[in-house]
């Protein structure tokens, strides 16, 4: 079938240039910091499809999306370092890395997947508002419970002991505090970029898909048809978090990232964030999440690097009262404002960039059904 | 044996018994009719048999199983489908997905299978959308299978529910109300399809109407609620001649031909003798009258074209409505009258032609602006704000003179037309009943003081009854000097209360003429008014 040679296909160009990224990346952009930004957005992007299908398809509000995306860290964090000191430590290896990343990326999304099962399941029992409070309110929870715990100290129970080892306020940097081992190069990242966007793709042109958006728009209607909402919006859930954590285990391993895993990288301006790229993008759409994932990362980057413009500091120097770090919230302000002032629905809506395959539809009629009496005499001249 | 079963059913609402001691059964295979004044419980007997309430006290079987305690999802998949009296489509989605929901419940391929895209889930896709296609074709709505759910007509959109209800493959159809906002003849064909649906695919169908020619054309059984009581139970023709539904429900066959044209004031509903000495409805305290006299054009549309995504909605649509007229737009579902009323208060895009309302040029106006200059409308469907009080309602109607005096003035005229409203200004707007919802809506939108009224189907959903109030309320207002084009699918009545019409066919106009010869007209009489 030339359907299977052509998937065939794509998937080989596909692996062929993740495999590329992961060995020409540094001469393709050869500054560490745009390397840094480029790979979180990947990071981001990762977020924004998992978040997307929680927000944008079944159209529930999360709000605390950042508590996930934690979780997944510092169980990537854990199982990559671990993992690396087993494998003998020292550098860090690309062919260890498929015995390390397969795990930590696992781990992270079943403990984010566990934990959103358990706020998903009281909370989108009930109707309305309750799960953006609930959510926002573990992610908090999540945060402050690692930040808070008291370090070193031995008078300490098993959970404290668990707590301390991550490191509090300062962050986890691996069990011998030299740094999480960074496995996740283009590679992974990239890799794990495309299959999270076929993931999206396929779950939203599914019928679970179609049900997902069909809740959105009417819950009482589509009890109606048999769905049962409560089982619908939790599953989305957890895949929603599995997503988060998956993300979080890339961003703490990432290569030319962060080594330590901290609590404030979770605060909830990165869940607002995430949700700016879905709703910037577009609620509902695979594409609009990719774009969206993208875009916020860069225009954050990119107002920063104005204030090192000449004219900027020069104007800073005539006005020493400006305070340009206030300023730059201000702008990012101004951009999402005016981008919602002209495309309401998002960069996107929910349409895609790619137009769907479609099968089995025209030739799928079988056989012609019976004349029935639909037309009345006075309709039939319409 | 039977289909559905009700005992001593009973559901209140804060004090309020929606309904109570309810019991029937549904022969299996027969068309069962559910009728009743407004608020009488029907549809909270439809919400209370798909599990949206339990029943307090009573029993719900279906064949041997009690759905009282399910969740609206099991009952569904026990093959109990039903519409909504108020649409509930997935809007964002196209027909054809709508329809596609329903089979999820039934779906072989699983989430796995999904992600893997295995042939299963191609085969199931495939099965799935033929089926799905062919019951849109029943409903003639295949040519519409990519377009989304909320461009459709409402009388379309009507159908795709049961098209949506029928994807279930049910042993049990629900429809409320499948026939509001369908004329004589939509009517008539939406009696052959529902014979057609029990034949084919061997259901039991309850039905909830209003409109006497589908109840008493089809059912079999019919089943009279009033303020949640059984209050008769038997053949139509029995119905038809019971007193306590004629007294309760169908009044003296409203809109007959025993009241002649000027006859229809009624004394009672004269307004009460202490207000009358103010005029009622007196003009906008700020805005000066219109310019046009009495008799001459208020408002002319002129070659009027819109379109929807890619599609002509209207072709040319030329109409006039003078000072102090009322007058009719009549015609099928999806012909676009709603089209022609939302385009002149400026809510759709013109592309072609123009409206002049008294001398100036709608075009450039927004909505706001058109309700400044003296129009308002009462929305198709009513559109009433279902979570404000029937005050805050009405105090949101008068936003553009907001002078408490007037406010108050004009709240007291719209008591007057309409008594039930007072009684309940502190009620939500959701809690009223259809027919009262009706006449908020009115009532808001007099509000607004305007020198003309657009209404788009005023008796749509409401009870043969109360249609009958309402019409005179129109009649009301048109004498206290307010220009009236009214929207209606009851062509004899608008035609009884109008000057002139127009019939409508598919985005232009078909004829038009004086209402009492158009009355008299053959092709509309066929068409229309079923004579």
């Amino acid at each position: 079938m030339p359907s299977v040679l052509r998937r065939l296909l794509v998937a080989a160009i596909l692996i062929g240039a993740v495999v590329g990224l992961e060995f020409g990346f540094e001469r393709i952009v050869p500054d560490a910091a745009w390397r840094q930004l480029a790979l979180f957005a990947m990071v981001n992007v990762i977020v924004a499809l998992s978040l997307n299908v929680i927000n944008g398809m079944a159209g529930q509000f999360s709000i605390g999306h950042a508590g996930f995306v934690g979780i997944g860290a510092y169980t990537g964090a854990m199982v990559a370092s671990e993992l690396h000191l087993k494998l003998g430590g020292g550098d860090v290896l690309f062919k260890n890395s498929f015995v390390v990343m397969p795990l930590a990326l696992l781990a992270a999304a079943g403990m984010a997947s566990l934990f959103g099962l358990v706020v998903g399941l009281p909370s989108l029992r009930l109707r309305g508002d309750y799960l953006a409070i609930v959510t926002l309110g573990f992610a908090e929870i999540f945060r402050l419970v690692i930040a808070t715990a008291q370090t070193g100290g031995t008078a300490q129970g098993p959970v404290g002991h668990f707590l301390a080892k991550l490191g509090g306020q300062n962050g986890y940097a691996g069990p011998d505090g030299t740094g999480v081992a960074q496995y996740a190069g283009p590679f992974w990242i990239f890799g794990t970029v495309v299959v999270c966007t076929l993931i999206a793709w396929r779950l939203k042109f599914s019928g679970w898909g179609r049900a997902l958006r069909a809740l959105r728009e009417d819950e009482i209607a589509t009890a109606a048809v048999g769905v049962d909402p409560t089982q619908y919006k939790v599953t989305s859930f957890v895949i929603a978090a599995a997503g988060a954590g998956i993300a979080g285990a890339l961003l703490a391993s990432m290569r030319d990232g962060n080594p330590t895993v901290q609590p404030d990288q979770f605060t909830f301006t990165y869940s607002f964030d995430a949700i700016t790229m879905v709703i910037l993008g577009g609620s509902g759409s695979v594409s609009g999440a990719i774009v969206g994932g993208v875009f916020v990362t860069f225009t954050v980057k990119m107002i920063e690097q104005l204030q090192g413009l000449e004219s900027v500091q020069a104007l800073r120097a005539e006005h020493p009262g400006l305070d340009l770090n206030a300023l730059r919230m201000v702008i990012y302000a101004a951009v999402l404002i005016g981008l919602m002032i002209l495309r309401p629905e998002g960069l996107f809506g929910e349409r895609e960039l790619f137009k769907r395959r479609s099968r089995g539809r025209g030739t799928a009629g079988g056989a012609a059904p019976e004349p029935v009496p639909v037309k009345t005499k006075t309709e039939a001249q319409e | 044996m039977s289909a559905l079963e009700l005992k001593g059913v009973t559901k209140t609402f804060g004090g309020l018994k929606a309904v109570s001691d309810v019991t029937f059964s549904v022969p299996e295979g027969s068309i069962f009719g559910l009728i009743g004044p407004n608020g009488a419980g029907k549809t909270t007997v439809f919400n209370l048999v798909t599990g949206v309430y339990k029943p307090d006290v009573g029993s719900i079987h279906a064949g041997s199983v009690d759905v009282g305690p399910l969740a609206p999802s099991r009952i569904a998949r026990l093959g109990i489908a039903r519409t909504f009296q108020n649409i509930r489509l997935f809007g964002q989605l196209t027909v054809l997905e709508n329809v596609l929901v329903a089979c999820e419940n039934k779906r072989k391929a699983h989430l796995g299978a999904a992600l893997l895209r295995s042939p299963l889930f191609y085969r199931d896709e495939e099965d799935t959308s033929a089926k799905a296609l062919e019951l849109l074709k029943i409903f003639d709505l295949d040519k519409m299978a990519d377009e989304t759910s909320t461009s459709l007509s409402y009388g379309n959109q009507r159908r795709l529910e049961i098209a949506r209800a029928m994807m279930l493959s049910p042993k049990i159809l629900l429809l409320d109300e499948p026939a509001a906002g369908m004329n004589y003849g939509e009517a008539e064909g939406l009696k052959k399809q529902i014979r057609w649906l029990r034949e084919k695919f061997e259901i039991t169908v309850v039905l909830v109407e209003h409109n006497m020619q589908v109840v008493m054309g089809v059912c079999e059984d019919i089943h009279v609620l009033d303020h949640g009581e059984t209050i008769a139970h038997g053949t139509p023709e029995a119905i038809r001649k019971d007193p306590k539904v004629l007294a309760a429900y169908l009044g003296e066959e409203v809109g007959e031909d025993e009241q002649a044209e000027g006859g229809y004031r009624d004394p009672a509903h004269e307004a009460p003798k202490d207000e009358s000495d103010r005029p009622m409805l007196t003009a906008h305290p700020t805005r000066s009258p219109p310019a046009a006299k009495p008799g001459t054009p208020l408002l002319s549309v002129e070659d009027l074209a819109v379109s929807y995504g890619g599609i002509r909605a209207l072709k040319a649509v030329s109409l006039e409505v003078r000072r102090g007229e009322i007058v009719a737009m009549i015609g099928a579902n999806g012909a676009g009258k709603t089209t022609t009323l939302k385009t002149i208060v400026r809510l759709l895009a013109i592309a072609g032609g123009r409206i002049v309302y008294d001398g100036k040029d709608l075009e450039e106006l927004g909505t706001e602006d058109v309700i400044d200059a003296g129009i308002a409308l009462v929305p198709e469907g009513r559109a009433i704000f279902p979570d404000l009080t029937v005050r805050e309602n009405l105090e949101l109607g008068a936003y553009n003179h907001k002078n408490t005096t007037t406010i108050a003035e004009t709240i007291a005229d719209v008591v007057r037309l309409f008594p039930r409203l007072g009684e309940r200004m502190k009620q939500e707007g959701g809690t009223l009943s259809g027919g009262e919802q009706q006449m908020l809506a009115i009532g808001r939108a007099l509000m607004a003081r305007p020198a003309m009224l657009l209404l788009d189907e005023p008796s749509l959903g409401i009870a043969p009854r109360l249609v009958a109030d309402i019409f005179e309320a129109i009649a009301r207002i048109a004498e206290a000097g307010t220009t009236i084009l009214l929207v209606e699918q009851n062509t004899r009545l608008a035609l009884k209360y109008s000057a002139r019409a127009y019939v409508l066919r598919t985005g232009e106009i078909a004829m038009s003429g004086a209402s009492k010869e158009l009355a008299e007209n053959e092709e509309i009489r066929a068409a229309y008014l079923g004579g």
